[in-house]
């Protein structure tokens, strides 16, 4: 718990290995319609939260800002199963104009005849995150499979920040398709900033950085232009800080909105995700403190790059060498494979197992005498 | 059939993949063996299927835990939710059993609801064995 002007707030590590919200379910009511399981986990096997999540309010922004998500044949790729439950269950709900929902597994992500699944269902819309559908789109397009995207006209896309480089590339495959972005967190269901096309037209460099609030958020510990944590408030979290940096603005806007959130990445840089995997700041620190005979310091880019028909990802790695990794004919391999073999970026998966299946290349590791000062306290950054 | 509004499913004839149309009626109607738990967790094979049989406990306001890929994190999430059923498959089940020294309160499960269980009598041993505490459901065969 973190106490900030006189209000505790709950962190993700408080919630680590715990059951939330569990006390709302009363089996055999119907209220249970409105309640759904999420789980969280970090990279390397840490134990998950189980959040039993309250749909009861959030239903109605949901079905309002999102009336459109169900009311054409949606296809939903999203990471867990959870989650395509959580959406097949609200598109049964009576209140939503729903027609036909697809959503596909591993097993169908994988399978060769996924063009014909695709293909036969022709969804209008899709739902996803920015990784998995860059995935489907790679699968896709080596097969000659995207003519069962060519009807889409909605991308709605959540996860992850979408890059410029992505960007530009589902425009290219799925040109008939206009992308909206929201803006969630793992430990709450249903979104936590509704996309808003008007939004976009008054404040155009914003995209995918700018929302209408759909719940009670504030900004703590701002700093001179305001940017702050994120702070937002759920029936099961209580005050809860996102770990998500942020700026809140009171402006009208013609949907009716009054604040808009733009998000600024991570209020630490802790974790940053690059093509499906998760680059948590503390295990990159765990791995060069085993390093420290060989490393003085260290600074990592990571980036999305495009690769022969696939978005691949890349990790540039600065080290200052100590005089012992200098001293070796093979230091910059060393600290290659080093890296390779011991960063967990996936639950089961090391950098070195995806650089393998040609998922990420290989790192690239320069030495520098010493790092910029504009990296001082922060060893981890995604770039454009 | 209400055609405005189906769940798609991807079933599979052999390893060939097609779609089958699923209304909220079909999914209400289908069998799956009476409910006697709170608590359960629902691992097939199939997250297709695990998805339609979690829609069918949402009609009897019951709050499933659906299976992940992952077996350790659906193991480690049915600890914390404190299942207390399993409703999958033979194999699924198979999967968990041999997860059981890891995580032990998951031998404490008071009802297994198996489909598409081979008829050997090992199948129910194994199961016994592994889950001594549960009582076991059969139900039908899942659909192609």
């Amino acid at each position: 718990m973190r106490t900030i002007n006189g209000i505790s707030y709950r962190t993700k590590e408080d919630l680590e290995g715990s059951c939330v919200g569990l006390e709302q379910y009363q089996p055999g009511q119907p209220s249970v319609k409105d309640l759904f399981i999420r789980v969280t986990s970090g990279t390397s096997g840490t134990q998950p939260t189980v959040l039993v999540v309250s749909f009861a309010e959030v239903k109605k922004n949901i079905l309002a800002k999102g009336r459109r998500l169900f009311a054409e044949p949606l296809l939903v790729v999203l990471p867990r199963n959870l989650s395509s439950v959580q959406w097949v269950q609200l598109f049964f709900d009576p209140a939503a104009e729903s027609s036909r929902i697809l959503f596909l597994s591993r097993r169908e992500l994988e399978h060769p005849l996924l063009a014909k699944i695709i293909d036969e269902f022709q969804p209008r819309h899709v739902f996803s995150t920015v990784s998995l559908f860059d995935f489907l789109l790679d699968t896709l397009a080596t097969r000659n499979g995207l003519s069962g995207l060519a009807a889409v006209e909605r991308l709605f896309i959540t996860g992850e920040t979408l890059s410029h480089t992505v960007k530009q590339k589902f425009e290219a495959l799925v040109p008939e398709a206009a992308i909206e972005m929201s803006y969630g967190i793992s430990e709450v269901g249903g979104g936590v900033g509704a996309y808003c096309a008007t939004l976009y037209k008054r404040h155009p460099d914003s995209f995918g950085r700018a929302y209408h609030p759909l719940l009670p958020l504030s900004i703590v510990e701002p700093d001179e232009n305001g940017v702050g944590e994120i702070a937002l408030t759920t029936r099961e979290l209580g005050p809860y800080l996102t770990g998500d940096a942020g700026r809140l603005v009171a402006e009208p806007c013609a949907c009716g909105a009054t604040e808009t959130l733009f998000v600024e990445g991570r209020i630490n840089y802790d974790i940053v995700h690059c093509v499906g995997a998760t680059f948590h700041a503390a295990l990159v620190e765990k791995i060069f403190a085993s390093l420290r005979e060989y490393v003085e310091d260290y600074y990592l880019e990571i980036r999305e790059v495009q690769g022969e028909g696939k978005t691949l990802g890349f990790v540039a790695c600065t080290v200052v060498p100590t005089a012992k990794l200098r001293a070796m004919k093979n230091g910059v391999e060393y600290v290659c494979e080093f890296l390779e073999k011991n960063l967990q970026i996936t639950k089961t998966q090391s950098l070195g197992d995806l650089v393998r299946v040609d998922i990420f290349m290989k790192p690239f590791i320069t030495y520098a005498e010493i790092l910029p000062k504009s990296v001082k306290y922060i060893r981890m950054r995604k770039v454009d | 059939m209400d055609r405005e509004r189906a769940f798609m499913k991807v079933v599979y004839e052999g390893d060939v993949p097609r779609l089958l149309a699923r209304t909220r009626k079909d999914i209400e109607e289908a069998d799956c063996g009476r409910i006697m738990y709170q608590r359960p967790l629902v691992f097939f094979g199939s997250a297709q299927e695990s998805v339609e049989k979690g829609l069918w406990l949402y009609t009897k306001n019951i709050l499933p835990l659906i299976a992940e890929e992952h077996v350790d994190i659906t193991c480690m999430a049915a600890v914390r939710y404190g299942i207390d059923a399993i409703v999958g498959d033979f194999e699924s089940l198979r999967k968990i059993a041999v997860a059981i020294p890891r995580y032990p309160d998951l031998a404490k499960v008071a009802y297994l609801v198996v489909a598409d269980m081979r008829d050997e009598p090992g199948c129910s041993k194994f199961l016994k064995q592994a889950f001594p505490a549960a009582t076991l459901q059969r139900i039908p065969l899942c659909e192609p």
